[in-house]
């Protein structure tokens, strides 16, 4: 069993709504080690937004301890690579000035370029996001997460403003790029079958507070199958789990 | 954007293909492209020409006394004048001198100022009740002022030029800034940016239409400013010309000097747009659409 790379200590994490205070989060204790690829899955307004912003360090209004390589994390830090669901890219600027962008002296890949091409983006460099696809936009977001070499990638349903062939697609190729990359990775998704065909590991969010419900692990050989009948009976087990009606296959 | 990439070949993905030429309506578009050439001149001139036509009947049938208002004719004759024995050129230079100055000192500050404002809280703080109070006094009014204090010299036709630009810039910069996508701040957060570089690499960029925008309407209010300077307190410049020629009697000296203005003032906003084109043309908007 190696090192843990992310450990999450939350006992709560609420808001006030006018004169009412309201759980947001209640508490919440996992940890991520090195290198696995753990998913979040949750129904929407379960929480699982909120609490990638705490680890990420956007959100501090917590109770409770985060940390990541053993040190407290309650700011935003280059040991973190956010992915967000939108693209997020500064819309004047290229692909290559968007990955640039992000370089941290001493932590950086030296060689932009070649994390262009590790996303397929060889031949767009100069392109603006004006001029990408969504799915393309995300690969960006995707290289310039990867820019100082983080310890965990932290993203928040990258893929769901994508069409069903171009997530897929881009499943395939997260998985090939964190692999090579071996960072692990905490992936927020509402996609049953992403967070199967992707993770180590599924945790099923409860809502209202949020909690984890259930830790799942994932023992499947990849490439993965969402159809094989190991993946089914996954998708069914995770669907009871958030209350909804398994579907028909 | 027609069969976008909802089906991308493996990587490298491809871009949707410009439309095959030669296509049925390439043949169309020919054919059509004289008649539509000729259209799009004639929208260019066709006011113009409207408006000398106006002009002239309107002299030549006495609507306005022919001996305060020059005829087209006359204007065209003194134009050929003041040009070629250099009065024109001398005097739309010394105004083009006053207005760079000006244009250029109060825009800088105002863009300091407004980047300032902008981004910290303190400076707001500090600087924008006071600024905002001084917003609404028209930068003529400042004339008088001005011309206590420093004369009748340069210095106060430049400071007055300077202090129109420099409010409308500094209003914008101000506007730009804060006005920026708050999801491109948290990127700069997560991706640690220091202060410095959320300004140059996120803020200003992304005020950068603002600020041009501001640059062309500071430009157009900086013509009049001049103008009203150099008719106040001058012997030079554009200004002057107009107010000598109504003062001797040249009536058509002064419409030259007011077509001058109008030319130039033109000119300056057209290089303007041009610069807002080459720098902001990422904007998807309304008025950048092809």
């Amino acid at each position: 069993m190696s090192a843990n790379v992310l450990e999450v200590r939350i006992r709560e994490r609420a808001a006030r709504v006018g004169d009412a205070l309201v759980r947001i989060l209640g508490a919440i204790d996992f940890d991520v080690a090195e290198g696995r690829f753990v998913s979040l899955v949750g129904p929407s307004g379960c929480g699982k937004t909120t609490l990638l912003r705490c680890i990420a360090g956007l959100d501090v209004e917590y109770e409770g301890e985060i940390r990541v390589d053993g040190a407290v994390a309650r700011a935003p830090g280059l040991d973190r690579g956010v992915v967000f669901q939108e693209p997020r890219l500064l819309p004047w600027a290229s692909v290559r000035s968007n990955v640039a962008f992000a370089i941290s002296r001493g932590h950086a890949h030296e060689d932009v370029d070649a994390l262009i091409d590790l996303v397929g983006l060889t031949g767009f460099e100069r392109h603006r996001p004006g001029q990408l696809s969504g799915g393309m936009a995300q690969r960006v977001a995707l290289a310039r997460a990867l820019v100082n070499v983080p310890r965990i990638l932290l993203m928040d349903e990258p893929f769901a403003a994508l069409d069903d062939f171009m997530r897929t697609r881009m499943q395939r190729e997260l998985r090939r790029i964190v692999t090579r990359e071996q960072v692990a990775t905490l992936l927020v998704t509402h996609d049953i079958d992403e967070a199967i065909v992707l993770s180590d590991e599924i945790l099923v969010m409860g809502t209202r507070p949020g909690t984890i419900a259930e830790r799942i692990e994932v023992g499947l050989d990849h490439p993965r199958d969402p159809t094989s009948p190991e993946a089914v009976a996954l998708r069914t087990q995770v669907q009871r789990l958030l209350s909804v009606e398994p579907a028909a296959v | 954007m027609a069969s976008s990439s909802t089906i991308e070949p493996t990587a490298p993905v491809g871009l949707p293909a410009p439309a095959a030429p030669g296509g049925p309506t390439a043949r169309g578009a020919r054919r059509r492209s004289w008649s539509r050439r000729a259209a799009v001149a004639l929208s260019y001139v066709v006011v113009p020409i409207a408006l000398i036509v106006l002009w002239d009947r309107a002299v030549a049938n006495g609507w306005v006394p022919s001996t305060l208002v020059a005829s087209p004719e006359q204007v065209v004759t003194a134009m050929w004048t003041l040009l070629t024995d250099g009065t024109l050129t001398r005097n739309a230079w010394v105004s083009i001198q006053r207005l760079l100055e000006g244009f250029a000192l109060g825009s800088a500050c105002g863009i300091v100022v407004g980047a300032a404002v902008g981004t910290s809280r303190v400076m707001a703080r500090l600087l924008e009740p006071t600024l905002l109070t001084l917003l609404p006094i028209p930068a003529v009014a400042w004339v008088p002022l001005l011309i206590v204090l420093f004369g009748i010299g340069e210095l106060s036709k430049i400071l007055v030029i300077g202090i129109g630009s420099f409010f409308t810039l500094f209003l914008y910069t101000a506007h730009g800034i804060r006005s920026t996508d708050r999801k491109l701040i948290e990127v700069a957060y997560v991706l640690e940016k220091s202060r410095p570089q959320l300004v140059w690499r996120v803020l200003l960029p992304s005020a950068l239409p603002q600020i041009l925008a501001a640059a062309r309407i500071a430009m157009g209010l900086s013509w009049a400013l001049l103008i009203v300077a150099e008719v106040v307190a001058s012997s030079s410049g554009l200004g002057w010309l107009i107010w000598d020629a109504r003062q001797f009697s040249r009536p058509a000296d002064m419409i030259v000097g007011m077509i001058a203005i109008g030319v130039l003032g033109k000119t300056s906003d057209w290089l303007l747009a041009l610069l807002a084109r080459a720098t902001t043309g990422w904007q998807e908007t309304y008025g950048s659409r092809p």
